[in-house]
């Protein structure tokens, strides 16, 4: 016996209320059920739909799918900062890595040729400004696309914290502003360490943002056609 | 994770739920992956480069297969080879060769 399109859209809501909230997780879990289900029902045919589904369901375990959701999302995490690794990388050869000396150059003559020492907090909340607009900006169109389809993807959410970058940046903007505080004025090495520093959170960033993003949401979107639909 | 590889190097691409009922009948029910300890192994596979993923209709719900990539495959051989090595180096310890001297 073959389960029905009602029993589809009923395994989307079970997965849902044991806590898979994403759309891009919930579509192999509500597979693997159903073809246990059928499974059961071919030797089984008297039992009811639900009674073959919490059976299909009790074979993940006492945790259910929450093991499987939470290393789902390291697993992603972690392809997202091999692939933003694997792309800083070449602006550390050549020929990017004269873009790079040169920009972290160019930030440190500026650090130099001003005096005030608050100078140096301007690029960083420049930083942190046009990181806060991406984030809202990116934050609608997932709620729109949220909207119109019904559906959370897991890639969203881990887009919009840049995967937990958000974390490290603030970090590294916390370390700069204890010294700015402390220092009467900063010296050089400061000066150069700042530069390279805000250099490294801006080539995150940009590839964070430019590069890795969206490559990862044309694969999603191979994967599942709905999902850009609406961009 | 290399009966996975090596399922996945045999045929063309599967399924979770194909990839545990294959498991099982080759094992006659000796193996068995849990369902919560398979898709986190094929996740991980996916993110480490040596999966891809397609996704297909089949009876009115969406599949998702997974294929090994160029990289998967030299993954598969390279941990079959040394499962290998692990199994007769466990043979020599278990059935040792006597030799009369």
């Amino acid at each position: 016996m073959k389960l029905t399109p009602q029993h589809i859209t009923q395994l989307y809501t079970f997965t849902r209320q044991h806590y898979v909230e994403f759309y891009d997780l919930q579509t192999e879990l509500v597979d693997h059920l159903a073809n246990d289900i059928e499974q059961i029902w071919a030797v089984e045919p008297k039992i009811s739909f639900e009674d073959a589904r919490d059976k299909a369901f009790k074979k993940f375990g006492i945790f259910g799918f929450m093991d499987v959701v939470e290393q789902k999302q390291g697993a992603l995490n972690k392809k997202y900062y091999k692939l933003i690794f694997k792309e800083i990388k070449t602006y550390f050869k050549l020929p990017k890595i004269i873009l790079t000396l040169f920009a972290v150059w160019l930030v440190y003559e500026l650090f130099q040729s001003f005096n005030s020492k608050y100078f140096a907090l301007i690029p960083f909340l420049t930083a942190l400004t046009v990181l806060s607009i991406n984030w809202y900006k990116e934050r609608k169109q997932i709620k729109i696309r949220e909207k119109q389809t019904g559906k959370k993807w897991l890639l969203d959410q881990m887009l919009l914290s840049l995967g937990g970058f958000i974390h490290i940046i603030n970090f590294i903007l916390q370390m700069v502003m204890t010294p700015i505080n402390a220092q009467k004025t900063l010296s050089p090495i400061t000066n150069l360490v700042f530069a390279v520093m805000l250099v490294l959170v801006c080539l995150i960033v940009y590839v964070a943002v430019s590069v890795v993003g969206p490559n990862l949401r044309v694969k999603l979107n191979n994967e599942h056609p709905e999902y850009l639909l609406i961009n | 994770m290399t009966i996975i590889l090596k399922l996945l190097d045999e045929h063309d691409k599967m399924y979770g739920y194909e990839i545990t009922q294959h498991v099982k009948q080759i094992t006659k029910n000796e193996l068995k992956i849990t369902e919560g300890a398979l898709y986190p192994a094929l996740h991980k596979l996916e993110a480490d480069g040596f999966l891809e993923v397609e996704v297909a209709k089949v009876d009115n719900r969406l599949r998702k297969y997974y294929k090994l990539t160029e990289q998967g495959t030299k993954e598969q051989a390279s941990k079959l080879a040394e499962l290998e090595t692990y199994i007769k180096t466990m043979q020599a310890f278990i059935n040792p060769k006597l030799s009369l001297s």
